[in-house]
């Protein structure tokens, strides 16, 4: 049995899980034009902002203004929050593994400075962010912050990188190679990948619709998110609290495309059926799914297809695609997923697709569309699906149920 | 702590900078150019469809075309699972996706490189090509990307009952504009006397350039074992003062003793930072087991231990190695290995250690 004891996470939405559930119950609209980042398509594209300059970010956290990437401080951020309850002092008599995950890792400020790398310059501002080009430099950096010192990784699944992040951290706990497991991801807004995902005319221009007929696209955002990962034992014995369960989880490759997801729903059925296999589950057990819902054409036909085919018409869970509040925040994004099941399991409430208008002709199910209150959610699924194929469904579950 | 099951490499492939060529390994040993050793690619149509070739990167290439022919090897159709680790991914379409932005102020884009920057192509580009629908993984952590791997198979495998087959593998590129930018930051060695081994330059910073793919079948069956992955660990910043007992607590984790290890295979790389790790290594093994090097052969990159052990592979399958791959040659000619000790680090940051038989 894998707990979640702690949970931190940075959104447009907020700083902290508290100010990112208040946003929800809310139901609050919160996609904006972009004011930090620095781009063409500013006055034409909305996105999901953290409103804090990267000097702000770094103020919040005692750091230099310069030489840390945004990828860095946000995950700093959400780190700090997921490790309240696990001070430093009980850190150090812990074995403890910190699985991070990025798509573009320091992209953020390397695409700002990359013409001075390339100049024939030897001396400048660019220097400090030489290293943050890889994936592994904000993984580096946040174990630095936090003086973590054990196993530490970091995954590039595309879009499902963080959610791949958890299910190692749950393996690595059950296989017994390690008490706790900080596991998420973070990714920064980037021209790099607002305009690739432009270029691949997968974004809208105005707020994103998952799962309705009418949905034109994704809107990017941006943020980090990490859960604390442990084994019963070592939660029982530094008196610690739970929150939920990992309940189990599902990595399967579609196979199919370099980008498209089938539209038979093949791929993300396969692995919703292994995350209910791992956990011994039937599907009648899953009150809620927090699909991955981008919003694209393609990952919502082939996402609510297989819902439909996983679940059944008439028997389907309540599912929503919180990006409509969020934005797709890329790496990060499982983990976001996976602390909103989290918060519907604790708070017994679903939470909304906004802006959902018009059913999908393809399918017979649809999204949730407004906050619904009074709930139980024992079992909540949340689905992560990326470029390349790389599928990954989790389920949490509540305290009340594990057996 | 209970101990993961070994993993068995049953088969190898890989595209490095040096000969391959039957009967003609490492022969003659091919030496950097201006500070660099970039890989000699082979005829990519042998095993990639001419379509598919023509939409992939150099890094795609040589990462698609060295895990294809590791299956073709193992006449494994569909793997298992697939797992990857890379440092950079595709350089090549990095850079080309951050130029274009800036060059045509993003307007019109073509995509291309923005879906060939993802570090998981190689990874989706192989399962889509052997319909392989299992776990698949990658790992982009630095010089531990090809490491993880090799530790999230040996995990997958630890908890299945029946014989699976994963493949395995890492690549990574040097571009001209990739060696510039690292040059900024002293990574590179400035002057060096050719006739020397690498390792005797050892008392300045800097190292040489290097690339290379490398794949591998693993099993949790010893059938077809060339050899036995017992355990591995990879850390973060280990001073030098403490990297043997690293080593030693491995060791007799693993139910062995330090004196039981009868090779060791260590990453040299003739930068007067990184040396001090690897004499530190081997003062904490008993007695002048032979010391076999791979840096010189390859170059440093990130995932360098990919060539380091295909090319351990190539020893424990009975090929004959030229005596200057050696850092200390064994006495004899005829040499068995069975306990062997691997050792890498990168930049002093992330360090790996696997305990291998043969």
């Amino acid at each position: 049995m894998v707990l979640i004891t702690g949970t931190g996470m940075i959104t447009n939405l907020g700083d902290t899980v508290p100010e990112n559930l208040q946003a929800i119950l809310e139901e609050r609209q919160a996609l904006c034009a972009p004011e930090i980042l620095q781009t063409r398509h500013r006055e034409e594209m909305v996105v999901g902002e953290i409103r804090k300059t990267n000097g702000q970010l770094a103020a919040m956290l005692g750091l230099p203004a310069e030489g840390f990437s945004r990828t860095t401080l946000l995950g700093i951020l959400a780190v700090r929050e997921a490790l309240q309850g696990l001070p430093a002092q009980q850190r150090l008599q812990k074995r403890i593994a910190f699985i991070n995950a990025t798509t573009v890792g320091g992209m953020s400020d390397v695409e700002n400075f990359y013409g001075d790398m390339i100049s024939a310059a030897t001396e400048g501002d660019f220097l400090s962010y030489i290293d943050s080009l890889d994936c592994a430099d904000c993984t580096q950096r946040i174990a630095d912050y936090f003086d973590l010192t054990g196993f530490q990784c970091t995954i590039s699944t595309a879009c499902s990188s963080s959610a791949n992040a958890l299910q190692l951290g749950a393996r690595m706990i059950e296989n017994g190679e390690a008490d706790i497991a900080i596991c998420g991801g973070t990714d920064a807004l980037t021209r790099f990948t607002l305009n690739g995902f432009n270029a691949l005319k997968n974004v809208d221009k105005q707020p994103t619709r998952p799962f309705d007929q009418h949905r034109n696209g994704l809107n990017l955002g941006e943020g980090a998110a990490y859960l604390i990962l442990e084994s019963e034992a070592s939660a029982r014995e530094r008196g610690a609290t739970p929150v939920t369960t990992l309940a189990g989880y599902g990595n399967t490759n579609e196979a199919h495309h370099p980008t498209a997801p089938s539209p038979d729903g093949a791929g993300a059925l396969l692995t919703m059926q292994e995350a209910l296999a791992v956990a011994g589950l039937d599907k009648e057990a899953i009150d809620y799914i927090n699909a991955h819902g981008t919003a694209t054409l393609g990952n919502d036909l082939s996402e609510g297809t297989a819902i439909e085919r996983l679940f059944g018409r008439r028997n389907c869970p309540y599912f929503s695609s919180t990006k409509a509040f969020t934005g797709h925040t890329l790496a990060a994004s499982g983990a976001v997923g996976a602390i909103v099941c989290c918060l519907a399991i604790q708070g017994s409430f679903i939470p909304p697709n906004l802006r959902f208008e018009t059913p999908m002709e393809e399918i017979g199910i649809v999204p949730q569309k407004t906050l619904r209150r009074d709930t139980p959610v024992h079992y909540a699924l949340a689905n992560s699906f990326g470029f390349g194929g790389n599928n990954v469904s989790l389920i949490f579950g509540s305290l009340d149920v594990r057996c | 702590m209970l101990l993961l099951k070994p993993i068995y490499i049953t088969h190898t492939s890989a595209i490095t900078p040096q000969h391959q060529a039957e009967g003609r390994l490492l022969d003659p040993l091919v030496a950097d150019t201006d500070g660099k050793l970039q890989v000699i690619e082979p005829d990519y149509t042998a095993v990639i469809p001419a379509m598919q070739l023509r939409r992939m990167s150099r890094v795609l290439r040589m990462g698609v075309y060295t895990g294809m022919d590791c299956l073709r090897r193992s006449g494994c159709e569909c793997p298992d699972g697939i797992i990857t680790g890379t440092g950079k991914g595709s350089m090549t379409d990095t850079e080309k996706f951050v130029k274009e932005l800036a060059q045509y102020q993003e307007g019109s884009l073509n995509p291309t490189p923005f879906i060939l920057s993802t570090y998981n192509a190689v990874n989706g580009a192989i399962a889509l090509q052997t319909r392989a629908t299992g776990y698949n993984q990658t790992y982009v952590h630095r010089g531990s990307s090809f490491e993880t791997a090799l530790y999230d198979a040996q995990l997958k495998l630890n908890t299945v009952a029946a014989t699976q087959h994963y493949l395995v593998g890492c690549f990574d590129e040097i571009t001209p504009e990739y060696f510039l930018v690292k040059s900024k930051v002293g990574y590179w060695k400035k002057e060096r006397d050719p006739g020397q081994s690498l390792w005797q330059q050892a008392d300045s910073p800097g190292t040489l350039a290097g690339e290379g793919a490398a794949f591998f079948m693993l099993s949790n069956s010893h059938d077809g074992a060339i050899t036995g992955i017992h355990a591995l660990q990879t850390t973060y910043k280990t001073p030098v003062a403490a990297i043997g007992q690293v080593a030693t607590e491995l060791i007799v984790r693993n139910g062995w003793q330090p004196g039981d290890i009868d090779m060791l295979v260590l990453g040299f790389n003739g930068d007067s930072r990184d040396e001090p790790y690897y004499e530190a290594l081997q003062q904490s093994i008993p007695g002048t087991p032979p010391v076999l090097a791979f840096k010189h052969l390859c170059g440093e990159y990130e995932t360098s231990g990919g060539f380091a052990l295909w090319l351990l592979c190539q020893l424990l399958n009975g090929k004959s190695l030229p005596g200057a791959v050696w850092y200390r040659a064994p006495d004899k000619e005829r040499f068995h290995p069975r306990k062997i000790l691997y050792y890498n680090h990168y930049r002093g940051q992330n360090h790996n250690l696997i305990l291998l038989s043969a």
